[in-house]
């Protein structure tokens, strides 16, 4: 019997950056392979995983029916489990039609929540599935957004409820369970890799070994994936994006948003920016 | 009641139904064969006697008997010999939904219990210099089975079987290929692009945009169990320097195999002789001659290629670089 680590956040807010750095600390720093999947920390939204574990094809279950099986996927997973297994998780934090929790308290180790001004979330959003800026802004408003909807075809990840950005912050900040997430930033990410590094580390309850952490930080800079990318490509790139590992930078929205566009991003995530400090 | 005359085939086995199975064939073998599948509707019980194992769907009982339990739907109890098949239904027995979890999870667990193989994979039937085979196409859900075999259907080919194809295996160790039934399942998106029409089609379940076409005869291999000559397991990419065509051998084959079996782990949870299931999983593996991983470019518009290199390399009886 074991546990899950949720490694939560929003889309496009720094997740996969994160299971490279976790994965590259876990191997000693050692640089990500760009030639193969990355198995580690995979989508608790999995449609394989839930199909082989639960011996139903969730492509002839209705969404509330999936969401209800899925705390038991997690659950029969974790009494299998010898070790705390790592997954990416994009729903928000919610309650099954049932009323349990979907990541239930039980075989939940710890969590992360990884964080970004919404305002850059929007364009590097908008790169990564090929929708123009104010769809893109639709969406991140969207109080019923939903990844993967099984509607007119099917793909690989379960349906994921997400809301809108700010429901999701909070949905996952907030959240009436018995554990709290680490919050970490995404800007803080970039200016203070090691520090943030560090606490994540911690938080999964491994050692935290200085120079360990300073080679996984230098090879998994931003521009170093970019770099593997441009060789190798990156299994997880959408069809539509031209990269996956596109500017990474912090402030992009400055310049790309117009004034409308960022005011309407704005006054709809006041409440919420506010609390993180993005002015 | 039932009269004579409707009973079905599945994998050559006459199948004798308390309500209509419509995406079955219907029996042409002898009036005088057995039966070789009842199934029957009744009650199920709540729990197994002495069980053995229980997970949040199936239930495993000490004598093999498994129940299978979809709320809202039915409950289905499958015979520790896989020779009949109780139906508890919480919905009108003429609801698709009832065959839709019949003819897939609750099929897979009868045909295990018959020394038969669900592999979660569609199986197309090919010409080859020394005769037909059958050629089989493995992958999880969303990678699009249904549409390559539906692909291969507009391209004139036949298919044994659309989402799980049932392998059996012969005294030389050969495995073959089972015809299974004259059915694709197509999403909405899908079914439009190969110029079905939604309106005059069943969907799988109420509120689903998942659609059940009845095959031509001539879209169906039904004629009898063909060689199973390769077995492909389809990747998805999305960049071209991923794609390419890798052939898979030895230990390496055996674990592919295994793990594309139909729900694999819920199947051997399913198992009551563990042992006996992973040698049959090995033993199948070994009697198909090639096994590929196959990294295909995403895009319907990538599969007619696709499929002109598989018939190419089947019609050449060569084996790809």
């Amino acid at each position: 019997m074991s546990g899950f680590y949720w490694l939560a956040s929003y889309p496009k807010s720094g997740n996969t950056w994160l299971r490279l750095a976790l994965n590259s600390y876990r191997n000693g720093g050692m640089e990500a392979d760009f030639s193969r999947r990355l198995e580690f920390a995979p989508a608790a939204s999995s449609r394989r995983r839930f199909d082989d574990l639960l011996g139903v094809a969730s492509s002839d279950l209705l969404p509330e029916e999936i969401l209800a099986f899925r705390p038991r996927m997690y659950q029969m997973q974790a009494q299998a489990a010898r070790e705390p297994i790592f997954n990416k998780v994009h729903d928000a934090w919610q309650s099954t039609p049932t009323g349990e929790p979907l990541f239930p308290a039980d075989v939940t180790l710890g969590s992360i929540y990884v964080v970004r001004d919404p305002r850059d979330v929007v364009l590097s959003l908008a790169g990564h599935v090929g929708m123009d800026l104010d769809r893109t802004i639709d969406f991140l408003l969207d109080g019923t957004a939903t990844l993967c909807q099984q509607r007119g075809w099917l793909l690989e990840q379960l349906p994921q409820f997400l809301g809108s950005w700010s429901d999701h912050v909070k949905s996952w900040l907030d959240l009436p369970a018995p554990w709290e997430p680490l919050l970490v930033r995404y800007e803080d990410m970039l200016a203070r890799p090691v520090e943030s590094l560090a606490r994540i580390v911690e938080h999964c309850g491994w050692d935290v070994e200085l120079g360990r952490l300073e080679r996984t930080v230098e090879v998994t800079r931003f521009e170093r994936l970019q770099a593997a990318e441009a060789s190798h490509g990156f299994t997880e790139r959408p069809l539509r994006a031209t990269k996956f590992f596109r500017e990474g930078r912090a402030g992009g929205w400055r310049e790309r948003l117009t004034d409308v566009q960022r005011r309407r991003v704005e006054e709809a995530t006041a409440g919420m920016r506010q609390r993180l400090g993005y002015s | 009641m039932r009269v004579v005359g409707e009973d079905y085939r599945l994998c050559g086995w006459r199948v004798r139904s308390d309500f209509p199975l419509p995406d079955l064939l219907p029996w042409i073998g002898s009036p005088s064969a057995p039966v070789d599948l009842h199934i029957e509707l009744g009650p199920v019980e709540e729990r197994l006697a002495d069980q053995f194992y229980e997970g949040p769907i199936l239930q495993l009982g000490a004598d093999g008997t498994c129940r299978f339990a979809m709320e809202g739907v039915a409950v289905y109890r499958i015979a520790p010999d896989g020779r009949s098949i109780r139906v508890q239904p919480h919905l009108p027995e003429d609801f698709p939904a009832l065959r839709t979890f019949l003819l897939g999870s609750v099929m897979a667990i009868a045909c295990q219990r018959r020394g038969l193989l669900p592999l979660h994979a569609c199986c197309v039937r090919l010409p080859t210099p020394s005769g037909d085979v059958a050629v089989a196409f493995s992958a999880p859900s969303g990678v699009g089975k249904s549409t390559l075999a539906s692909a291969f259907i507009r391209r004139g080919y036949s298919i044994l079987a659309d989402d799980v194809a049932l392998l059996a295996i012969d005294s030389q160790q050969r495995t073959w290929g089972m015809p299974t039934f004259p059915r694709v399942k197509l999403w909405r998106d899908a079914l439009e692009r190969f110029g079905y029409s939604a309106d005059s089609l069943e969907r799988v379940r109420q509120g689903m945009d998942k659609f059940s076409v009845a095959l031509q005869p001539a879209d169906f291999s039904d004629a009898a169990p063909l060689e199973l000559a390769a077995l492909y397991h389809v990747e998805r990419v999305n960049d071209a320097q991923h794609a390419g065509l890798e052939r898979v051998m030895g230990l390496a084959a055996s674990i592919r195999f295994s793990q594309s079996i139909y729900q694999a782990p819920a199947l051997m949870h399913a198992a009551l002789d563990k042992a006996a299931h992973f040698a049959l999983a090995t033993r199948m593996a070994a009697g198909i001659k090639d096994h590929h991983l196959l990294r295909q470019l995403s895009g319907i518009e990538h599969l007619d290629g696709l499929i002109s290199r598989i018939v190419a390399i089947h019609a050449g009886d060569k084996l790809p670089a």
